[in-house]
């Protein structure tokens, strides 16, 4: 396992498999069919199941933008990963024991997070996450629309309240606590107002005695 | 050139060490499952206003530093008990044990109730008032402020705008201030494409799922990064606490707040309005150089989530004439609570601000 060329062999294999999922998908979305991987507007969560994702060929992601951009995103990828494996490959020897390979592993998973992050620091990434999530988003949207009214009805007849509603009562019981919040507030508030008065009460009290005191011996 | 001698005896050493790990894998998550307690300090609630409560750790008679120290964690993303995470890796516990009078601002579990929760709210009314609780509970003039991530954006934003607040001394541990350097992050929530309104206007907060998913898509290799980390470490006495532990933690998301979501996208990631004094809240502009108090400024050198220059921004822009930045190895979590922390951040806090309160 020490020469670049054995090495790179599955990654190959990996890069065609690739390949083709795309042109599929490319085909599916010029002909309007349904994706290859999911269902359109599919209501699923964006982003669940991650770290997979949004990323072709891993499934759960419907092309939102021109079939053309995610391949060369992500066969940017893919060279960018396997240029620093074969790197990584070539500079070393091939494993001799347990932890030797564990440390090429290590050096390997390294890599990748570096080809991930070269990859998803575009704009280009940026612009394809925003519209995934847009899409998502829409598509629960219509989802949630669609099948509320259907849940709300259900829940009625259960007797049982609905999110909404849940939601309603959460809101209510925290905004009573806030307020007995901002009343407990005023009181400490009024409290050192009126201990501070008192103070000032009572120095004034001690000031005008001591004075009266002071004349008095004067006067005497 | 390794003799074949030498190579079978490593590769039997090797094989035994294996075994070994094998062994405390199995014994570790299969023979044993059960993970360790969270939130090891004893605590006691001084103050709750909704979800939002405020603790004070530890036993009065051991307080040694009067000056309260009140930390203020993240808003929403996940919760605070990383930083009280295990007897002998949690920085409360430490703080705590070295006299301090520990308190931190919890901000509760986050969900569609909240929605309406932004700056203005946790920087005019709830740090205040936890300010205000603190220093009622600990019968002291002045507190020192310790701001943890978005807490230490959050902490960086309420002095700004209260000049006359009663904080002796400001600790910004990995606080993104310059959002221009916000790493990967900065490029995802770019206001032209990042749909942060459709995202508040649908769940009302950023849900959960959402924030994991964004967190994890940073740095997608890291749970087999972890892994091959606990098989090389599995044998460690303490480690594999840790990484369950951690585990947990990591994977324990909240929402945020779509109020403060929204900010947080478009008007620090988006517009960088906050370090260029262009941040205004009820009427404010927030301006940091109105920011006076001695400041310790840490960052850390592999986060990925607030890069190191985001963080370190706040020492050119505060008026503060006692300040000090330090970069510390590790990332964002880890420099505050990995192992390594016991011997590099919290004794540098402990000396640090003990040199200020007494």
């Amino acid at each position: 396992m020490t020469t670049t060329e054995n090495s790179t062999n599955p990654f190959e294999a990996w890069q065609e498999m690739f390949r083709k999922s795309t042109e599929m998908w490319q085909q599916a979305a010029a002909s309007g069919s349904p994706n290859p991987f999911w269902p359109p507007n599919n209501g699923g969560m964006p982003g669940m199941g991650m770290p997979g994702a949004g990323m072709p060929g891993f499934g759960g992601f419907a092309p939102p933008f021109a079939a053309n951009d995610p391949t060369a995103m992500w066969q940017q990828f893919f060279n960018l990963w396997s240029q620093q494996w074969s790197q990584l490959l070539a500079s070393s020897p091939g494993p001799q024991t347990f932890s030797d390979a564990q440390k090429q592993w290590n050096d390997q998973l390294e890599a990748m997070a570096k080809a991930f992050a070269d990859t998803m620091s575009t704009e280009d990434f940026a612009k394809a996450l925003g519209k995934y999530m847009e899409q998502g988003l829409h598509a629960q949207e219509r989802m949630a629309d669609t099948m509320n009214p259907q849940i709300d009805a259900m829940l009625r007849t259960l007797n049982m309240p609905s999110r909404s509603q849940m939601n309603r009562l959460f809101v209510h019981v925290l905004s009573i606590e806030e307020r007995l919040d901002d009343m407990e507030e005023e009181i400490r508030k009024l409290r050192k107002e009126q201990e501070a008065s008192r103070s000032s009460t009572a120095s004034r009290r001690r000031t005008s005695r001591s004075n009266a005191g002071a004349e008095t011996e004067t006067a005497d | 050139m390794v003799s074949q001698a030498e190579f079978v005896s490593r590769l039997q050493e090797d094989l035994q060490e294996n075994l070994k790990r094998a062994q405390a894998m199995v014994d570790s998550f299969v023979v044993n499952p059960a993970e360790p307690p969270i939130e090891v300090t004893p605590y006691e609630v001084i103050w709750k206003r909704g979800k939002v409560r405020l603790l004070r750790y530890g036993e009065r008679d051991k307080i040694k530093h009067q000056t309260p120290y009140l930390m203020v964690p993240w808003l929403g993303i996940s919760r605070p008990y990383v930083l009280d995470l295990l007897p002998g890796n949690s920085m409360i516990e430490y703080l705590v044990n070295q006299g301090h009078d520990v308190y931190l601002l919890d901000w509760g579990e986050i969900a569609a109730e909240d929605k309406e929760l932004g700056f203005e709210e946790a920087v005019f009314k709830l740090i205040p008032r936890a300010i205000d609780r603190a220093l009622e509970a600990s019968d002291a003039q002045e507190i020192t402020l310790n701001g943890i991530c978005l807490g230490g954006t959050l902490g960086a934003t309420y002095l700004a705008t209260h000049p006359d607040a009663p904080v002796k001394n400001f600790v910004a541990i990995v606080a993104p201030i310059n959002f221009e350097e916000g790493g990967m992050f900065r490029v995802w929530l770019d206001e032209r494409y990042f749909p942060a309104d459709l995202i508040v206007e649908h769940y009302g907060v950023l849900p959960a799922n959402l924030m994991g998913a964004g967190f994890k898509m940073l740095r997608p290799t890291l749970e087999a990064q972890a892994l091959s980390g606990l098989w090389a470490n599995v044998n460690r006495p303490g480690y594999v606490d840790n990484y369950k532990a951690m585990s947990r933690w990591a994977n324990d998301f909240i929402g945020m707040p779509g109020r403060f979501f929204g900010q947080l996208s478009r008007q620090m990631y988006g517009k960088n309005q906050l370090i260029q004094g262009e941040f205004v809240l009820n009427g404010r502009r927030v301006d940091l150089s109105k920011i006076q108090q001695p400041l310790l400024c840490v960052a850390a050198n592999q986060d990925f989530i607030v890069p190191s220059p985001a963080a370190r921004s706040l020492m050119d822009v505060v008026s503060s004439e006692d300040k000090e930045f330090m970069e510390l190895p590790g990332g964002h979590i880890s420099v505050f609570s990995g192992r390594q922390a016991h011997q590099t951040l919290w004794p540098k806090i402990d000396e640090w601000v003990a040199a200020r309160v007494n």
